[in-house]
């Protein structure tokens, strides 16, 4: 597996697949039950300045602010087809 | 077998936000609805009868889960209710065009042994965007009933009845009711726990063994709590502690591991089921527009104002309607008791039944800006708007959701105080709460655009912007103290589904405003009649024989208002200003009317009156007071229910006293300081 980044640094359209969640358990819980857990595909829609993110997986789009998006951590964003 | 059939049969709906359950509820219940709270919670719950043939099915809509964590007041409540109350069956909708997520609330909904079946909605979207779900195949992958659904066309409501009762009247034909294993070295760990926990019967009276294993391993705090209180329990969770420990070591957070081990379960599932699995990207060329970096909070704000436009000119002929013939009622009922005293306690202009008309008269506006609300977070663009605004308000340590409620209150705070609901953080709600009534409301404008037109003349539009600003800037203020303060903490993460566009329902929007509209009549009227009598008892009764008056110079109100007068010396106010202000009390759109009465002028005319009287400052001072001050008597009333809790009731009611004392106090100091 390649080096890990923050879902926050992958571009738009870039995609990514998470493999690592570090945060409070609350954030993990609401995290895990929208979908956002080891081994899914995201999708990066939305990327730009400070505000917040927008992702894809599977077919439902998810707003993170980007304090959350550092908490995910992704690997492989380079080559994905989706 | 004719018990079981007189019987009534309870079903809960259980499913995700945004995957239609209000349309189903709506389907099912009809008119045969009725909405509260869930006991000692501010979360709605909706429950309703459906009739067939001899049989009634008792239906109650548990809250859009995502899951059933221990995470949220909703969660709990959905899966309390299923643990406790046991209804018969519990139909989870699923979003058929979006599976894989909304089976992780199925797999929940299986591990806690509850009686379900699957209404797989929007079957039409999926299909459209290329989806074939072969909806027998998931019968049998899930082991349990999976009925197609087309909620808006009222598709398979039919057979969902159907199967419910057949469900109950135990004719399963042959549903495995099987349990969906996880992989081995997840079940490993299950399974040990679990004959640990099956071989107490206090706990599997009550509790599903596997369940209790899962949750156990995860850490679930509420289920270590529940199983503390019965006889054994403790035992069991040592265990489960030991276990759940053995298998951080083994795998990693046991959460994560086992929430991996159903989503691999899932893919399996869906894998087998859905033939083919396209994007869907109807949503995307209006999600480019309306998320755009420059765009989206433009177009965010001319929807606001075309909202707020629909609302007050759609509302305006029917609020007239209510305040004219509550007037008429009164004139019309004047004399009739004889009495003057009940007389002008009750008819008069001021009295019961137009102050009953003056509160019902925002009825309407209410109702409509709730149903454009409903529509607009229907379509999904709430949660679009949400996204754009979240990166102001973080700033402010609020959080993206609480721009609805704020742009509400310039309405009408009464409804924003409701719409708070959508905030799912109790320390964020709290807070927008309490900041709402800083928000300058339809009926404080009423007062502020006669001043500012007689005080200001060509300058009345920047005095009333300025007013509006003034208001949101306090809000940011006081959200920011409170955040440092009584509500500890940042602003709750944001984390939040952007639902794919659809066509708003007009009828579940109807169904909402008539159950907000009905909530805010049964709830505020009895507080807004005591308010209402109070004072119109104080204003009618003669401060030195305390007999009958109508000179309202002579009432207990008058004689209070002077010898409250003194404190308000400072802003240069007099004590008919005072009795304007304990007017607005009831309602803020009275502080005109009120200072009418007390300056004996017509309502038309008190402005220029005013004019002569006091000087621009002192003026703008007092607007910054009714501005700022205790919220009226129904936006309080809202607050204590939203609240739950006197306390912070209070608390809003005195910061705002406070609060508008020294912003006037302010404004006429430094006003006379700096322009003489």
């Amino acid at each position: 597996m390649t080096r890990l980044i923050p879902l926050a640094f992958l571009g738009e359209g870039e995609v990514g697949r998470v493999v690592e969640i570090r945060a409070g358990r609350g954030l993990t819980r609401r995290l895990l039950a929208m979908g956002i857990a080891p081994g899914m595909k995201v999708r990066v829609l939305k990327s730009s300045g400070p505000g917040p993110i927008l992702i894809e997986v599977g077919q439902t789009r998810i707003a993170l602010g980007r304090g959350v998006a550092m908490k995910v951590l992704v690997g492989g964003w380079d080559a994905w087809p989706m | 077998m004719a018990n079981v059939k007189r019987r009534m049969i309870k079903v809960a709906l259980a499913g995700n936000p945004n995957v239609g359950k209000s349309v189903i509820f709506n389907n099912l219940t009809g008119a045969h609805q009725h909405v509260g709270n869930w006991p000692g919670k501010t979360v709605d719950k909706k429950e309703g009868f459906h009739r067939v043939d001899d049989k009634v099915i008792y239906i109650v809509d548990l809250p859009g889960t995502y899951s059933l964590t221990a995470l949220s007041v909703e969660e709990m409540i959905a899966r309390d209710y299923i643990i406790y109350e046991r209804p018969d069956v519990v139909v989870d909708i699923v979003d058929a065009s979006n599976l894989e997520r909304n089976l992780y609330l199925t797999m929940q909904l299986l591990e806690l042994g509850a009686n379900v079946v699957v209404a797989l909605n929007k079957i039409d979207l999926a299909e459209k965007a290329g989806m074939r779900i072969d909806h027998r195949k998931l019968e049998e992958e899930l082991g349990v009933p999976v009925i197609p659904t087309i909620a808006p066309k009222k598709k398979g409501m039919k057979e969902l009845v159907e199967k419910i009762i057949e469900l109950v009247e135990g004719n399963p034909r042959g549903y495995s009711g099987k349990t969906l294993c996880y992989e081995p070295r997840v079940e490993r760990f299950i399974e040990r726990l679990q004959g640990e926990v099956a071989s107490r019967e206090e706990i599997t009276k009550l509790l599903n063994p596997r369940w209790v294993a899962i949750k156990l391993l995860e850490g679930d705090e509420d289920v270590i709590k529940k199983l503390s209180e019965i006889e054994g329990g403790r035992e069991v969770i040592k265990k489960g502690m030991k276990l759940r420990e053995e298998m951080s070591r083994e795998l990693g957070d046991p959460e994560v591991v086992i929430a991996d081990a159903r989503y691999t379960v899932i893919k399996d599932i869906v894998s087998r089921t859905v033939g083919e699995l396209k994007r869907l990207t109807a949503s995307d060329l209006l999600d480019s527009v309306l998320l755009d970096k420059y765009l989206g909070i433009p177009i965010f704000f001319v929807i606001l104002w075309w909202w707020f436009q629909i609302a007050f000119i759609g509302s305006a002929p029917f609020c007239d309607i209510l305040g004219d013939g509550f007037a008429a009622l009164g004139e019309v009922l004047t004399g009739i008791t004889g009495h003057p005293f009940i007389d002008y306690l009750f008819f008069g202009e001021y009295g019961i039944i137009q102050g009953i008309g003056a509160v019902l008269s925002f009825v309407p506006l209410i109702m409509l800006l709730y149903f454009i609300l409903s529509l607009l977070e229907d379509s999904g663009y709430m949660a679009r708007a949400a996204f754009v605004m979240e990166k102001a308000m973080r700033k402010v340590g609020l959080s993206g959701r609480t721009i609805i409620p704020m742009i509400m209150g310039f309405g009408c705070n009464v409804p924003a105080v409701y719409a708070t609901r959508i905030i799912p953080d109790e320390n964020d709600r709290m807070i927008a709460i309490l900041t709402n009534p800083l928000m300058l409301c339809g009926a404080r404008l009423v007062f502020f655009s006669a001043i500012a037109a007689a005080f200001y003349g060509a300058y009345a539009g920047d005095i009333l912007f300025s007013l509006y600003a003034l208001g949101v800037v306090l809000a940011f203020m006081v959200a920011t103290i409170l955040r440092k303060t009584f509500f500890r903490g940042r602003a709750s993460p944001f984390v939040l589904e952007l639902p794919a566009y659809q066509k708003p329902s007009f009828k579940v929007a109807a169904v909402r405003m008539w159950d907000r509209g009905s909530m805010y009549l049964r709830k505020a009227v009895g507080i807004i009649l005591i308010g209402l009598l109070i004072i119109g008892v104080l204003t009618a009764t003669d401060a030195e024989t305390l007999t009958f008056t109508t000179d309202p110079e002579r009432s207990l109100v008058a004689a209070f208002g002077r010898s409250l007068a003194p404190i308000f010396t400072p802003l240069n106010w007099d004590w008919r200003f005072v009795v304007a202000m304990i007017f607005g009390f009831v309602a803020k759109e009275i502080v005109l009317g009120a200072s009418a009465m007390l300056y004996g002028a017509g309502e038309e005319e008190i402005a220029s009156r005013l004019a002569s009287l006091y000087n621009p400052i002192v003026m703008y001072g007092y607007m910054t007071f009714i501005l700022i001050y205790i919220p009226c008597i129904v936006t309080i009333a809202a607050i204590r229910q939203e609240t739950g809790s006197w306390k912070w009731t209070i608390f809003a009611v005195v910061y705002g006293l406070i609060l508008a004392y020294i912003v006037n106090l302010l404004i006429v100091t430094l006003g006379h300081l700096l322009l003489g």
